[in-house]
């Protein structure tokens, strides 16, 4: 056994050591919050590496801040657009788009687009569509096609830091991936530009050439899980046209419907400091009052939020909780406009300090003890809670005894492949990791003494809903009799109740599970996949109750039958 | 007493038992019925080529064969059942051709042999049996041909052997194979049979009387005289070992459409040709859905994937991930096995554990398709997760990080071949001779083998 299990070592290791500590803001090893920081900047190693409470909402602050103010732009102001033939085209159109003033582009119907291509005769609109179609593939290979799709349009009168600069910023500093090439930010514009009812004949059909054929469309249509929401790329453009949305708030949509702001919490507090960014630009019309109006004012982005991605448990919570604070503006009365607002903006960031950055740090006082020198402690891909627990539990280990030492076991799976960044992390950190891809866990459970778990949420019924894979580590774990301790914070409990994984899931991006790794494509090359194939990705699971230990929450270890208790107490704040 | 034969040093098998031994070693032949095809293959070239006298020294030549094979990948069971398989069939060709030699007397029947496996009951004088008894009764050991093979097992009276359970089945079992052969026995001619054909155990009794070892001898070096005539009667047994073996998909896959109803949601997972053959021959009678799921780190997912849809299958490919969370809309688990073990269990690809425990979680039949030839005479009952064979771990973390190791240092990664799947959690075995539930799996195995090939 010992010497069949692989010792790891890289040859170049020390370089890459060095790399990291010089330029500590690499992505990877930093939360998907702070991924909205744009990865070539670079801060001082001692803010970011592991970033503490604080320092970690700070950036995040500065990094929204920086979203709002600079990420702004008109791609198609970007000069270098590498030119296939369907890209200009599509940029032209939305050249012709932009100089519009904005009241007459409220919501323009996508026919109306076309009608324009017809008249300029440039293309006909059947081959128009096929360029998109052939731009839109393209687009995917890049996996960051995503915020670079942000595209033109937007409100020029709304937020005056919006487009102001923006023309002398041609890349966003958010376009980690552009800088090396150029090909998405240009073809994710047609993507755009497209008009929201293209969307079916935008995706390429199965029979598409270009190796990646299947989109999400074909798992939709498969009888079996039609029912569930599936993540396209938004429609930006006619989002921004809408003049309904704050830039922002289109921004932040697309960034998690890329997948780039990952997580129940990221995506959570992504969420709240963007309606906070809002709140702060909001104008309240003379004639209204600013607590009835402003709900008016939010309820489209958030349901344009919930289009780029199912907000889940954590964010309808926070978003209910948004609303009830509105609300009791309208109690207080007797207040300035400007009054009004800097309470709403306090209160955004009393709750996200206290129902996740206060709480994720009890839950890793709390959970931290139960890790034990020598232990070997087990969880599934990324969680925020739990690198946090783990490396603070580290950091008190060493403190007491610098011999003591505890091991993690990272469990992983494919498309998302999230454990490679905690990965990263610990190993970063000094933690001793074995990593290991879900199907074989099996086989290295029995040294196992704990399973840490992190969810997306918690159901009234105990039951935990969290990143496919979740369940069957869970359940493996039941099944070696190893102790599993989900550590989730309150402010994602949630009233419903699920019974399965089938009923509410999301379905995830395919492309990624038809690319083997190694560079291997699905299937022979170049041949199309065969028509009776479907590709599907459940993006969660669920955890039946009777898998779960405990429940590390900020109030402590509780049954997961005790959330509906929890629920009860807390529902004026939950 | 046996001769601890080994090839001998010029001896041409030498080097290809070390071929596969090294092919073995290294993994280059992949799959249960790939190795026992090329064992089945070496054994019928020694048959057929190497050097011997007596039927013990061949038996003692494949035997020891065997144990190398053991020793080059002690998880590739499928190459010492083929092993135990063929020794039973050399066995049996021997007894069924010594049997002729003894009723026909020494020197007169050479045309026994030629009449294939099956014949000796058809041919010999009804009568035979019935002296054979007489002879049996008193001296229940005298007609066991292999004196020197038995070990230390056993060593009782013959009398306490027929009655175990062992020996019952054994008999039984020998009965059917005699009945089916075409012979019809009388039923009182049971206590001959047994003594006949029961797995010999105790050969060398305490007290092993000088007349019977003589008149053993006596008999094999008689009717060896006649073993070069012999040769080609095992290589046929051999043959039909491999024919067997050959067919297993197609045999396993008859009774397809028995087990799944229409529009049914099926969960596999690997790339088992058990599975695939089943499938595609259960959709000629049936409209279902297959879900594999991709099993990394091999991806054999994406391969059966192919091959089902191409083949018009409706076919859904998930992650490992979405396992647990397809499950509540899966109707069947349908599982390839790597080998079955005499409890039941068995050893498949890794993930088919959790899959197996995902059905169970959700009460969901698993069904195992799985040619006999994987059942192995092995318990598994003491080191269930300590039996773990490891591979490389590139294919979990990637050789093409920044350096390799996927761009981390440090990191240990594990990748294991093969999951130990409870019999509990099996439902079914569907094999190429009927469908066995897990408990019944060791009499299967014991019917198989000869009794003293558990231990090669």
């Amino acid at each position: 056994m010992c010497q069949a299990i692989q010792r790891y070592k890289r040859s170049s290791g020390c370089k890459c050591h060095v790399a990291l500590v010089q330029n500590p803001s690499l992505s990877r090893h930093v939360h998907p919050i702070q991924q909205f920081n744009n990865s070539t900047e670079t801060y001082p190693a001692s803010t970011i590496v592991i970033a503490s409470a604080l320092h970690k909402y700070n950036l995040i602050l500065q990094s929204l801040h920086r979203i709002a103010r600079g990420t702004l732009y008109w791609p198609s102001d970007t000069p270098e657009i590498t030119s296939p033939p369907a890209a200009s085209s599509l940029t032209r159109l939305s050249d012709r788009n932009r100089p519009k003033v904005p009241a007459r582009e409220m919501a323009p119907p996508p026919e109306k687009d076309k009608a324009g291509d017809g008249k300029a005769k440039a293309k006909s609109a059947k081959e128009l569509k096929k360029e998109k179609r052939a731009a839109a593939v393209a687009a995917r290979p890049e996996g960051a096609g995503g915020p670079d799709g942000v595209a033109g349009g937007g409100r020029p009168d709304l937020g005056p830091q919006g487009v102001s600069g923006s023309g002398s910023r041609p890349i966003s500093n958010l376009n980690q991936a552009a800088s090396s090439s150029n090909i998405p930010l240009a073809s994710s514009n047609p993507n755009n530009a497209a008009g929201p009812s293209t969307s079916a004949p935008r995706r390429p059909p199965p029979t598409d050439s270009a190796g990646h054929p299947i989109s999400n469309l074909a798992a939709q249509q498969n009888s079996f899980f039609s029912h569930l929401p599936h993540q396209e790329s938004p429609d930006t453009a006619h989002a921004l046209k809408t003049n309904k949305l704050h830039p922002i708030i289109v921004r932040l949509g697309v960034l998690m419907s890329s997948g780039q702001l990952r997580g129940a919490n990221a995506r959570t507090m992504g969420m709240m400091i963007a309606f906070r960014e809002v709140i702060r630009d909001y104008e309240c019309p003379d004639q209204a009052v600013l607590w009835k109006d402003l709900p008016i004012y939010l309820s489209p982005m958030i349901a344009w939020l919930e289009t780029c991605r199912p907000k889940g448990v954590g964010g309808g919570n926070a978003i209910r909780w948004l609303k009830s604070e509105i609300n009791r503006l309208g109690e207080q009365g007797d207040r300035s406009e400007a009054e009004q607002k800097d309470y709403l903006v306090e209160a955004i960031g009393l709750y996200l300090r206290d129902r996740i950055e206060f709480a994720d740090q009890v839950i890793a006082d709390h959970a931290k003890e139960k890790i034990k020198p020598g232990d070997t402690v087990v969880t599934y891909a990324r969680s925020s809670v739990v690198e946090r627990v783990l490396l603070e539990a580290w950091k008190d280990m060493r403190e007491d005894d610098p011999e003591a030492s505890f091991k993690v076991i990272i469990v992983d799976s494919r498309p998302l492949l999230e454990g490679r960044q905690l990965l990263e992390a610990l190993t970063f950190a000094g933690l001793p990791c074995t990593y290991i891809i879900l199907p074989l866990l099996s086989s290295i459970l029995p040294q196992a003494d704990l399973v840490l778990l992190g969810a997306s949420a918690l159901h009234s019924d105990g039951a935990l809903y969290s990143r496919a894979g979740t369940a069957m580590v869970a359940m493996l774990a039941k099944e070696h009799r190893v102790p599993v301790v989900a550590c989730v914070e309150t402010y994602k409990f949630g009233e419903k109740v699920v019974l399965d994984g089938v009923a509410t899931n999301e379905l995830g991006d395919t492309k990624t599970l038809l690319e083997l790794p190694n560079g291997k494509k699905f299937g022979k090359r170049g041949k199309d996949l065969p028509a009776a194939l479907t590709p599907l990705h459940l993006v969660y699971d669920v955890t039946p109750p009777a898998l779960i230990t405990a429940v590390c929450t900020e109030i402590g270890f509780i049954p997961p039958s005790s959330v509906p208790t929890v629920l009860g107490k807390t529902s004026g704040v939950v | 007493m046996a001769a601890q034969t080994s090839l001998k040093p010029t001896d041409p098998n030498i080097r290809l038992t070390e071929a596969l031994c090294t092919s073995l070693r290294r993994r280059q032949i992949v799959g249960s019925l790939n190795v026992a095809l090329a064992t089945a293959a070496l054994v019928q070239n020694i048959v057929r080529s190497a050097r011997y006298s007596t039927i013990d020294e061949l038996l003692s030549l494949i035997k020891a064969v065997g144990r190398k094979l053991i020793d080059a990948n002690p998880k590739e069971l499928a190459s010492t059942n083929i092993i135990r398989r063929i020794l039973r069939m050399i066995r049996e060709e021997y007894r069924a051709a010594a049997a002729a030699h003894i009723v026909s007397g020494p020197p007169s029947a050479p045309e026994t042999p030629y009449l294939g496996p099956t014949t000796p009951g058809l041919h010999a004088p009804s009568n035979h049996y019935l002296s054979q008894t007489s002879t049996a009764a008193t001296n229940i050991n005298e007609f066991q041909f292999f004196p020197s093979s038995g070990g230390g097992v056993g060593g009782n009276s013959g009398l306490t052997r027929q009655t175990s359970l062992s020996n019952f089945v054994a008999m039984r079992h020998s009965r059917a194979q005699l009945e089916r052969s075409g012979s019809l026995v009388d039923m009182s001619l049971s206590a001959s049979t047994s003594s006949l054909f029961s797995p010999v155990r105790g050969i060398t009794p305490e007290t092993p009387g000088v007349s019977t070892m003589s008149l053993n001898r006596v008999d094999s070096e008689e009717f060896m005289k006649h073993s070069a005539r012999l040769k080609p009667i095992l290589v046929q047994a051999i043959d039909e070992v491999v024919g067997e073996l050959e067919t297993t998909h197609e045999d396993v896959a008859r009774g397809a459409k028995e087990h799944i109803h229409s529009s049914e949601l099926i969960l596999t997972m690997g790339h088992s040709k058990t599975v695939e053959t089943f499938l595609k021959q259960a959709y000629k009678d049936r409209k279902f859905t297959v879900v594999v799921a991709e099993s990394a780190p091999s991806y054999l997912g994406h391969s059966l994937a192919t091959s089902l849809s191409s083949s018009g299958i409706p076919t859904l490919l998930i992650p490992d991930s979405s396992i647990h969370a397809i499950l509540p809309r899966v109707t069947k688990v349908l599982l390839g096995a790597h080998a079955v073990l005499a409890n039941g269990g068995l050893f498949a690809l890794s993930g088919s554990l959790a899959c197996a425990l995902a059905a169970k979680t959700h009460s969901k039949p698993v069904v195992v398709t799985t040619g006999q030839f994987k059942f192995a005479p092995a318990w598994n009952l003491y080191h269930e997760y300590g039996a773990v064979d490891f591979q490389g771990p590139g294919a979990v973390i990637g050789m093409d990080g920044n350096g390799g190791g996927g761009g981390v240092e440090g990191v240990e990664v594990v990748d294991p071949y093969y999951d130990y799947i409870r019999p509990e959690l099996v439902q079914l075995f569907v094999t190429n001779e009927g469908d066995h539930s897990p408990s019944y799996i060791y009499r299967l195995i014991k019917e198989a083998y000869d009794d003293e090939d558990v231990e090669l």
